[in-house]
């Protein structure tokens, strides 16, 4: 019969423990348990996602499924403004890196296009006012439910996002490869390359380390205060102490030394990590249908309504129609005009109808003031109510169009907004 | 050096249990463990359910701890600071030089345990905090990664220290009279940068910055975490009084009285008592 030796028992309960908690650890975040949220925009001020940059025309190529698998590729592509007056609470230092985000490395990010210029590691420097196109190609790599979406990040100023989707990612990661083919001609897979030497230099420098401080730390502490109260500090260092301070210094430099010289041999050919800032231009500007001036704005609290005025000058030959108002990936569609109906594969939050009156079309030639109300719960569910915030601005795009389809895009960047509200709630105003 | 006065009392040797380490791996398992089972909540709930502070998810899985935590942190520290003042010692002109060695050590197991706190507080959480802004958007005052590093590490490690001066000021002579400079900054430096938290989310609500661990923002937490350095004038503030207690307790030699130490403190601190 066999006896239970309590004391086995208890190690081998331990390790058992110990190698469930350990897995939980690694897995927890890869399990797609947990269904995620979003990246939770909205807790950043309404005049920083109003008034900065702006995403339109953003594409996900895995919609309307959402899913892909391990290893699929995919793209996202759109377009962004910088708008052309930049809150003066923000920074703008204009260098900027496009950028796709997810959190943790979820997916890898393969390629990204500025103006079909191909941009993977450096920043570009941006314009205010500018619009830039961009596509990114990206490869799923870790299983789970992710938000995912474009950004730019800029120096100074930090990340600003776009809109985002919930992206499935289906299938094991444990084979996936990163392969990728160096300047040489050989290929190596970035997942694990470089990782066993990683591991055995901090192995190995944290060892030194530790043997530096275990010859220091082990010898008397309290006796060596005596010593300095007593006058004999030169007893401190005996001859052996001197050889061991001359060994590890030695010892060190000539580690780092030959540790240099052989990487060098064994890598003979590389190339600096490259800083450079790449100046790009703006898309040319599209045609000029229109000239507008928003004239006023108000917020109307319990009514939850934005309504500004807006004067237009048709400049073009054909009748134009105001179609969009765009502003912190929020969408409002303008109902009256024929067609422009919500599509579900828009990554954007879908705000309500945009009323404008009148709706008829502003014929070549013609003035119009035109009264643009949207009523909407996104401004208090995005919070996009600008009467709690220090800077009562808002700005978005407003997307005109004529008979023949083209489009002109045109920015409110700094209109100030008076609240209403209302008779039960003025403070006796 | 001579001493002026000698000892009176009669010496008793401790029992080799009143230096156990016991109670510190105690300490250090439940502290592993609870930053352990933290650490797989984080990893179970943070992305899943704490990314948006404005769905009923956020309110339940990271909202409630933050209210916890802010209910029981300042419930503990004013619980353990009242008891250990009222189960202070009232006589300690009359403490036993073997009692006295025996807080010392318990002393310095607190404030390793103040130190295993500071760790996880003020280093790793803090890394993790870095992390989570690399990969997470902009930063917000109630994210899963400031509840827990903010909210709960930092407040725990406070309790921790100032718990440990406390007992100090309570139970040994050395320090119930007179202040401890080093042992102020010791535990009062890294204090700070729980109040340098206020300063920091006010600065990310209104100056918009980029998330950089080096930006000028983010100093008062570096400057106060060297306050930790306080620990080596700690010691040597310790260390001759232990050592002339020991010699006191073992081979028998004359000590300072705790009565003279108590109107006098900074007599212990001289190094010539550490002399053999």
């Amino acid at each position: 019969m066999k006896i239970f030796n309590c004391e086995t028992g208890m190690k081998k309960l331990v390790r058992v423990g110990g190698a469930i908690l350990l897995s939980g650890l690694m897995l927890a975040p890869m399990s797609s348990l947990f269904a995620v949220q979003g990246m939770g925009a909205k807790s950043q001020e309404a005049f920083l996602r109003m008034r900065t940059v702006t995403f339109f025309d953003t594409r996900f190529s895995f919609t309307p499924s959402n899913r892909v698998k391990v290893g699929d590729e995919f793209t996202c592509t759109g377009k962004v403004m910088l708008m052309p007056t930049w809150p003066q609470e923000i920074p703008f230092s204009g260098i900027s890196f496009f950028n796709f985000f997810v959190p943790g490395p979820q997916v890898l990010r393969k390629a990204i296009f500025v103006n079909e210029k191909y941009f993977q590691f450096n920043s570009v420097v941006l314009e205010k006012g500018g619009v830039y196109e961009y596509k990114m190609i990206n490869q799923a790599r870790t299983p789970g439910i992710w938000p995912v979406g474009p950004m730019v990040s800029m120096e100074e100023a930090g990340p600003f996002i776009g809109p985002e989707e919930f992206l499935t990612i289906e299938g094991s990661g444990a084979g996936f490869t990163n392969p990728v083919k160096t300047l040489l001609g050989n290929t190596i897979d970035l997942e694990n390359y470089g990782e066993g030497r990683m591991i055995a230099w901090t192995l190995l420098t944290s060892a030194i380390a530790v043997v530096w401080l275990v010859y220091w730390c082990s010898k008397p502490f309290t006796r060596r205060l005596g010593l300095v109260a007593a006058g004999r500090k030169e007893d401190l260092f005996s001859p052996m102490d001197r050889q061991v301070c001359f060994l590890f210094t030695i010892g060190t430099i000539v580690l780092v030394a030959a540790a240099a010289m052989i990487t060098k041999a064994q890598y003979p050919i590389t190339i600096p990590i490259q800083e450079t800032k790449y100046y790009i231009k703006p898309l040319p500007p599209e045609p000029a249908l229109i000239q507008a001036e928003v004239t006023d704005a108000t917020y109307d609290v319990p009514g939850r309504t934005l309504s500004f005025h807006l004067q237009v000058k048709n400049i073009g030959d054909k009748p134009v129609v105001l179609k969009e108002f765009l502003t912190a990936n929020v969408r409002f569609l303008n109902p009256d005009v024929p067609g422009n109906t919500w599509n579900e594969n828009y990554p954007e939050v879908n705000g309500g109808p945009m009323r404008v009156t009148p709706s008829e079309p502003i014929n070549p030639g013609e003035t119009k003031t035109l009264e643009v109300s949207m009523q909407s719960a996104e401004w208090e569910n995005q919070r996009l109510t600008m009467y709690h915030e220090s800077t009562n601005r808002f700005g978005g795009l407003l997307f005109f169009t004529d008979t023949s389809g083209t489009r002109q895009v045109f920015a409110i960047a700094d209109q100030i907004v008076i609240p209403k509200f209302g008779a039960t709630m003025g403070g006796g105003m | 050096m001579a001493q002026a006065t000698t000892q009176t009392v009669s010496i008793s040797i401790p029992d080799k249990s009143a230096f156990s380490w016991k109670n510190l791996w105690i300490a250090l398992a439940i502290i592993t463990a609870f930053e352990i089972a933290v650490n797989v909540y984080e990893r179970a709930f943070a992305f899943a359910k704490g990314l948006d502070y404005f769905t009923p998810d956020y309110q339940t899985y990271w909202m409630s701890i933050l209210y916890t935590e802010l209910i029981l942190e300042p419930t503990t520290l004013i619980a353990l600071c009242s008891w250990l003042w009222v189960t202070r010692d009232r006589a300690m002109e009359n403490l036993a030089p073997a009692e006295e060695l025996r807080r010392y050590w318990n002393l310095g197991l607190f404030v390793v345990v103040y130190t295993v706190l500071l760790y996880w507080g003020a280093s790793y959480y803090t890394e993790q905090d870095g992390t989570w802004h690399q990969t997470v958007i902009r930063d917000t005052d109630f994210t899963p990664s400031h509840i827990i590093e903010f909210y709960q590490s930092y407040p725990i490690y406070i309790v921790a220290g100032v718990g440990s001066m406390v007992y100090a000021m309570t139970r040994l002579p050395q320090y119930a009279k007179a202040f401890s400079v080093p042992y102020a900054v010791l535990v009062g430096s890294p204090l700070m940068i729980f109040p340098n938290v206020g300063l920091n989310e006010f600065g990310h609500t209104r100056w918009f910055m980029e998330e950089l661990f080096v930006a000028p923002l983010h100093w008062g937490f570096v400057m106060f975490g060297w306050g930790a350095l306080a620990i080596l004038g700690t010691w040597l503030q310790i260390c001759p009084r232990v050592v002339e207690l020991i010699k006191q307790v073992y081979y028998g030699k004359p000590a300072t009285p705790p009565a003279v130490v108590l109107n006098d403190p900074e007599k212990a601190t001289d190094p010539a008592l550490c002399e053999v």
